[in-house]
């Protein structure tokens, strides 16, 4: 059964509640650090952190941006030569000189950027640097091929070892970097943040290959931030907050409000909002609309006679599988989908004309981009020039800027939107992602549009910054915007939205309102096929 | 989709192949002609060339029987080596060829030697001794009599003095080096003569010549005579004189001749002389019909020069019709 | 260790200015000295002579930043330069309907008509959202008939009207100087329109579509000044009116004419760059296209009016050149290109777009123009100065991006690639490229 959204609904119906680990849980430290610390330029990223490690244990390692995972992992790996503290290797004191040292004692890290090489095939890239050689000359490729298929069998990872990495989907080149680390003889995986690219069920398949490597006896520690995930996967959970560690604990016995409150240090509970009955004419409405794109097959139709409405202080949400088509419906209606389309848009009531993104900004409309780096921002610009982007021409007079008025408009946003730079001439790549997020629907909100639409707006943000958007959410809403909401988390889904359209291979397949909304009712209208209950969804 | 994909690739190599093969000089062939000459040109972006083109046009009028194909080699050796390539699938009966440069048409000279095609290689040279006839002026006579005329100019063999401006043409060809080697010959026997610039060159072209003589003018406080390797360099430098309002530079010469250029300069006095290099267009169409009705034509035939000065100029404007 | 690095900084980033005081200085020292000791490189005479030389290249390096600053390549600016001098040069020495009338003529019909309609509605907005913008409000502005569309459509056919009135009257004799300035230019603009159509509509790769515009302009060129003519000669006061002239002069005896034309067309782009939106646009365009076009900036429009630009100032050269060398010929801007984008990359602009700007490139001709006539002077063989050429632009951009910096790094041993962290963020910030890279690959969905 394929089930849709959240790959956790699968992962838990196999595993029975409580069961949890492999039975060498149990099993010696195999890696431990005590009173670790680090600064990077006179700002501590660590503070006397302790953390130890099983064998055949799958740890999680969690904290909000900054905390200060990525840095302890990549101390434990051999990344960072240079810090305090000490760190023992089955038991005795090991300092790596770096990473390839690291490797050779058996601890392996796979970084949230992958280091695959795209032009070459799926096994070159796992025998990297240390092909064998025939001759001590020519590359052994036979032997490279054929040792490439064995590893990727016994992972159980069916991908043709000649593939090139460059075709692959962002999951399969994730399971190639397993099969490296694994082929390095790896007794101690590191995972960065494995999730935050794969689609459900790919996440299903990297789930059972790290059951598998647990079972085996390999310990695993990776970080994520969807809380979800370390609930269904993990054994212990080590929370980590201003580089200190907070937390440290089974996860039986843990509840995710636990982890959240753990994580952030004060009570966040996402609140709910009450469902404004909405009145009036729509402010935005869609009839009929189609959607044709010409793809690596020909043309495909993406959407198809898709309607709605959307009223001045709603927030409509989105649901569906990946593909089915929501991020088109939002490209659509901001003019920047590409492909034939048809069917009507109305703003007000009145049929607009959008070809282009300007037509769309100039009826009130914007965009929030679910890949803010690629699409959202200008990364080698300053907070004030990505800010004032889409209002440079309203401020100005007689096409000079009005370079005041734009300073003044950045800095309003910063301060309203709690934008934590140090000022706005700050480089916008050196944000955390929820700052970065702040800016891309700050610089929306200077425009003071009518409808805001928000592409999974949450992505790649820690748990605070998440928080903060939910509440921003809410305020413009009841100030009197429409929202549309795209999101594959399903709690926040069901968090933000007055009512959820749910999508099914471009098509339409049922709007709920916030009662009847639930995850397995958006679940069953996002399944293709008309089927009954997602089997095993409910455990 | 791959048909797609098909089409448009074998499109794009059909008007690739279509612009890269189709002859520059292509003419309608000629109902009664007997026989197919073919010229490959090495450029017409030179007022020397395009004269040289229009002479031999002119020429091939007088013969109704010969259908002339000219090609444009666009100043590459890539270019014109296709272009030849063109004419000996063509199979013309004689090839006549004025080369951009020796080393790099040579081979496909040899080609059409050995398709039993004749050639006849105009006023630049290949390195090969199996063509049938070289024309051309010769390069170091003329640059003998160009530095035998500035001595004279300089005060006489013996006791010749002056600072000499020498502008290159371009370097990698032969008449360049030749005109050079040719003045030199003359001037390095005389003790008073001095060179001021080290091997600039202009490559034959007005304006950088003019470029060059400006600096020179800024370096050099007298300057007594400019010597170009061609008259297009030679005017360059009298401008950047005239520009400059220096008064020193006595004489300037230039080698080329050409009526409505260089001799049209010097009977306005901004060049002193000119020497001729004839274009050797007419005399190699009419040395090819004489190849062709089977007379014996000899293996080089040097096309005579002559000084240009004021008093010459205005007969030979005359004769053209341009006075 | 922060007291060194603040003045170092500075020095980083003026570094360019460094480099023209050092060229300047390199250049004094070696310089020859006349008879009565003066020193030539710094004599007046031949700084002017270096500004004039510079100012051909210089008006097409202005152009060319702003394309490169967009993201794109202009390959055509020499060849559209050569043509631009033909059919100048043609239109100053032979009367009647010439090739060259009978293109140029139209072009500059076309091109005031459609400029100054632009430029009415342009005004029109700027009033209409005027009294907004100081009010603080954000209004669309929406023009009605009249003022959006009807009076500048008039203005813009009146003024083509006049423009085609004046070039005709031209037509028969002569064409004197301000007509030449007028249709030349407009000429090149049209090339450079078509250079933008085919970027923007055809969706045809700068690259691509500016090397086939280099072929055509050189043929066109070709094919203008006829069979029988390789270059067309000016004579100023025999076939051309005298008033040419001016344009080589020297300004009050103090400036060459050509300089003047390439200082102004720099100060006014570099305003423009500076301090008005399409300048905002162009730096947005060339950082990420993508996002600039989801920020709802039209950006097709910058794009055409970038190129059309740099062929305009290519015209403009061309005309320059045939005052200064008193002669058209098609081929007159070969290479030309090639100087102007490596003046542009000395000054600091980078190829991929987003960064850079006019001061730098002004600079960047400059000391390619010092450096050119420093080797004359030494009165260096032409085949080594080319030579030297390429190293110094090799060397320049070397120093200009971090690459040296780099480079000096590795060698000494820098145990981590990563870069300090900086103030105000807590988790040391990942290399620009990788954080590109994990944006892209954090987007690779299967959308089937």
């Amino acid at each position: 059964m394929h089930e849709a959204g959240n790959a956790l609904a699968a992962s838990n119906a196999r595993r029975t509640p409580g069961a949890a680990k492999s039975p060498r849980e149990s099993g010696g430290g195999v890696l431990e650090a005590s009173g670790v610390s680090k600064s990077f330029g006179g700002i501590a990223a660590l503070v006397g952190v302790d953390f130890d490690l099983k064998a055949g244990e799958v740890h999680a390692l969690v904290g909000e941006n900054g905390a200060g995972k990525s840095t302890l992992m990549k101390i434990l790996a051999g990344v960072h030569v240079d810090y305090d503290g000490g760190v023992r290797l089955m038991g005795a004191p090991v300092k790596f000189a770096g990473v390839q040292d690291a490797e050779r004692a058996g601890v392996a890290i796979i970084h949230q950027e992958l280091d695959l090489v795209p032009e070459l095939t799926a096994a070159d890239n796992i025998f990297l640097g240390r092909e064998p050689l025939i001759a001590g000359m020519i590359v052994d490729r036979r032997r490279i091929a054929r040792a490439a298929d064995r590893l990727l069998r016994r992972l159980g990872i069916e991908i043709d070892p000649l593939s090139r990495v460059a075709e692959l989907r962002v999951g399969e080149q994730q399971l190639v970097e397993i099969a490296k680390a694994l082929s390095l003889d790896a007794r101690i995986l590191m995972m960065d943040e494995p999730t935050s690219a794969l689609s459900s069920s790919e996440c299903e398949t990297l789930f059972k290959v790290v059951r598998q490597l647990a079972a085996a006896g390999v310990a695993i520690i990776f970080t994520s931030h969807r809380i979800d995930e370390v609930v269904a996967l993990a054994g212990r959970v080590t929370v980590l907050r201003d580089g200190r560690r907070v937390l440290t604990a089974p996860i039986q016995g843990l509840t995710r409000n636990a982890i959240i409150s753990a994580m952030v240090g004060r009570n966040l509970v996402a609140t709910h909002r009450e469902t404004v009955e909405a009145k009036g004419q729509p402010v935005l409405s869609v009839r009929n609309l189609t959607l044709d794109t010409v793809g690596v097959r020909g043309w495909r139709r993406v959407l198809e006679g898709v309607s709605f409405d959307l009223r001045r202080g709603e927030i409509l949400g989105i649901g569906g599988l990946l593909g089915s088509g929501r991020t088109e419906i939002l490209e659509s209606i901001f003019g920047a989908a590409r492909g034939w389309r048809s069917g009507q848009i109305l703003i007000d009531g009145e049929p607009a004309v959008i070809n282009s993104p300007t037509d769309a900004c100039r009826l009130g409309i914007a965009l929030v981009t679910e890949d803010r780096k690629a699409r959202g921002l200008l990364l080698a610009s300053t907070v004030r020039d990505n800010a004032a982007l889409p209002s440079v021409g309203a401020l100005s007079r007689f096409g000079i800027r009005g370079f005041a008025r734009e300073a003044a408009l950045a800095d309003d946003m910063v301060e309203r939107l709690s934008v934590r730079c140090s000022d706005i001439d700050q480089i916008v790549s050196t944000l955390s992602g929820g700052n970065q997020q702040k800016v891309v629907i700050g610089k929306w909100l200077a425009t003071e549009p009518q409808v805001l639409l928000l592409d999974e707006p949450t992505r790649g943000i820690d748990v605070g910054a998440k928080q903060e958007i939910y509440q921003l959410a809410f305020a413009l809403a009841s100030r009197g915007l429409g929202i549309i909401v795209v999101s594959s988390e399903m709690p926040e889904l069901l968090l933000l939205s007055d009512r959820v359209l749910v999508m099914c291979e471009g098509r339409q397949t049922g709007v709920l309102t916030r009662a009847e909304a639930t995850q397995e009712e958006i679940m069953r209208l996002a399944a293709p096929g008309l089927g009954q209950r997602a089997a095993g969804g409910a455990a | 989709m791959k048909r797609r994909e098909f089409l448009k690739l074998s499109g794009t190599i059909a008007g690739a192949a279509v612009t890269t093969h189709l002859p520059a000089g292509w003419t309608p062939a000629k109902a009664a002609a007997k026989w197919k000459v073919g010229f490959s040109q090495c450029t017409t972006l030179e007022p020397w060339r395009v004269e040289f083109n229009k002479e031999i046009e002119a020429e091939a009028k007088n013969y109704p029987e010969v259908d002339l194909i000219i090609t444009d080699g666009q100043d590459s050796t890539q270019k014109q080596v296709a272009d030849v390539e063109n004419l000996i699938v063509q199979q013309v009966d004689v090839l006549l060829i004025s080369p951009k440069e020796s080393a790099g048409l040579t081979g496909v000279v040899e080609k059409a030697i050995d398709a039993k095609i004749p050639v006849i290689v105009l006023d630049r040279n290949v390195d090969t001794k199996r063509i049938t006839e070289f024309i051309g002026g010769d390069n170091v006579l003329i640059g003998r009599t160009a530095g035998e005329y500035a001595v004279k100019l300089l005060g006489g063999p013996g006791k010749a003095a002056g600072n000499v401006v020498e502008i290159w043409g371009g370097m990698g060809t032969a008449p360049a080096h030749d005109r050079h080697d040719g003045f030199h010959s003359v001037t390095d026997k005389e003790p008073g003569i001095k060179y001021l610039l080290n091997n600039q060159s202009g490559d034959w072209k007005q304006d950088k010549a003019y470029n060059i003589m400006t600096t020179a003018l800024r370096n050099n406080e007298k300057i007594d005579l400019v010597y170009g390797h061609n008259d297009p360099m030679a005017y360059g430098a009298y401008l950047a004189i005239k520009d400059a309002g220096r008064k020193d530079i006595k004489f300037i010469l230039g080698i080329d001749g050409l009526p409505d250029e260089g001799v049209e300069w010097v009977n306005k006095g901004y060049l002193t002389a000119t020497f001729l290099y004839a274009t050797p267009g007419a005399e190699g169409l009419r040395e090819a019909v004489k190849l062709l009705k089977g007379e014996k034509i000899p293996p080089v035939v040097t096309l005579p020069t002559m000084v240009i000065d004021k008093s010459d100029a205005a007969d030979i404007l005359k004769k053209h019709g341009l006075l | 260790m922060n007291l060194i690095r603040a003045p170092l900084r500075t020095l980083s980033r003026t570094k360019l200015y460094w480099g023209l005081a050092l060229i300047c200085l390199i250049g004094a020292l070696l310089s020859p000295v006349t008879s009565s000791g003066a020193n030539i490189f710094l004599s007046y005479q031949n700084l002017t002579d270096v500004l004039r030389q510079v100012s051909i290249t210089g008006l097409v390096a202005t152009g060319m930043t702003i394309v490169i600053l967009l993201g794109g390549i202009d390959l055509s600016v020499g060849s559209v330069m050569g043509c631009s001098s033909v059919i100048c040069a043609m239109l100053l020495t032979r009367p009647g309907w010439t090739p060259a009338a009978m293109m140029g003529v139209p072009a500059a019909t076309i091109s005031i008509a459609l400029a100054v309609g632009f430029l009415a509605r342009f005004v029109f907005n700027g009033l209409a959202r005027g009294r907004d913008v100081d009010a603080g409000r954000r209004r669309v502005i929406v023009l009605g008939p009249w003022r959006g569309f009807r009076i500048p459509a008039l203005l813009g056919l009146a003024a083509g009207a006049a423009a085609a009135a004046f070039a005709a009257s031209q037509v028969p004799t002569k064409f004197g100087v301000l007509a030449v300035l007028l249709v030349t230019p407009c000429f090149a603009l049209t090339l450079g329109a078509i250079n933008g159509a085919l970027i923007v509509e055809g969706r045809l790769q700068p690259f691509i579509a500016t090397l086939a515009m280099m072929v055509s302009a050189l043929g066109i060129g070709r094919l203008t000044g006829g069979q029988d003519f390789a270059v067309i000669p000016v004579y100023t006061g025999t076939n051309a009116t005298e008033a040419f002239d001016v344009l080589r002069s020297m300004v009050w005896g103090l400036v060459p004419m050509p300089s003047i034309f390439f200082l102004l067309a720099i100060i006014t782009f570099g305003a423009i760059l500076r301090f008005t939106t399409f300048g905002r646009y162009v730096y947005a365009i060339g950082g990420n296209v993508e996002a600039a076009k989801l920020s709802g900036v039209k950006v097709k429009q910058v794009q055409f009016a970038a190129y059309v630009i740099s062929c305009m100032l290519a015209g403009l050269a061309g005309v320059l050149f045939v005052a200064q060398y008193r002669q058209g010929k098609p081929d007159a801007g070969s290479g030309l290109e090639l100087d102007a984008i490596a003046a542009v990359v000395i000054g600091g602009t980078s190829l991929m777009g987003g960064r850079g700007g006019l001061a730098g490139t002004f600079v960047g001709v400059l000391i390619f123009g010092l450096l050119s006539d420093i080797l004359q002077l030494q009165n260096i063989d032409s085949n080594v100065q080319l030579l030297m050429k390429g190293l110094i632009i090799v060397g320049t951009v070397l120093v200009q991006e971090q690459n040296l910096g780099q480079l000096l790094s590795r060698w000494r041993g820098a145990p981590s690639a990563l870069a300090p962290a900086r103030a105000g963020s807590v988790e040391p910030a990942r290399p620009l490229d990788a954080a590109k890279a994990s944006t892209v690959r954090e987007d690779i969905h299967e959308k089937t």
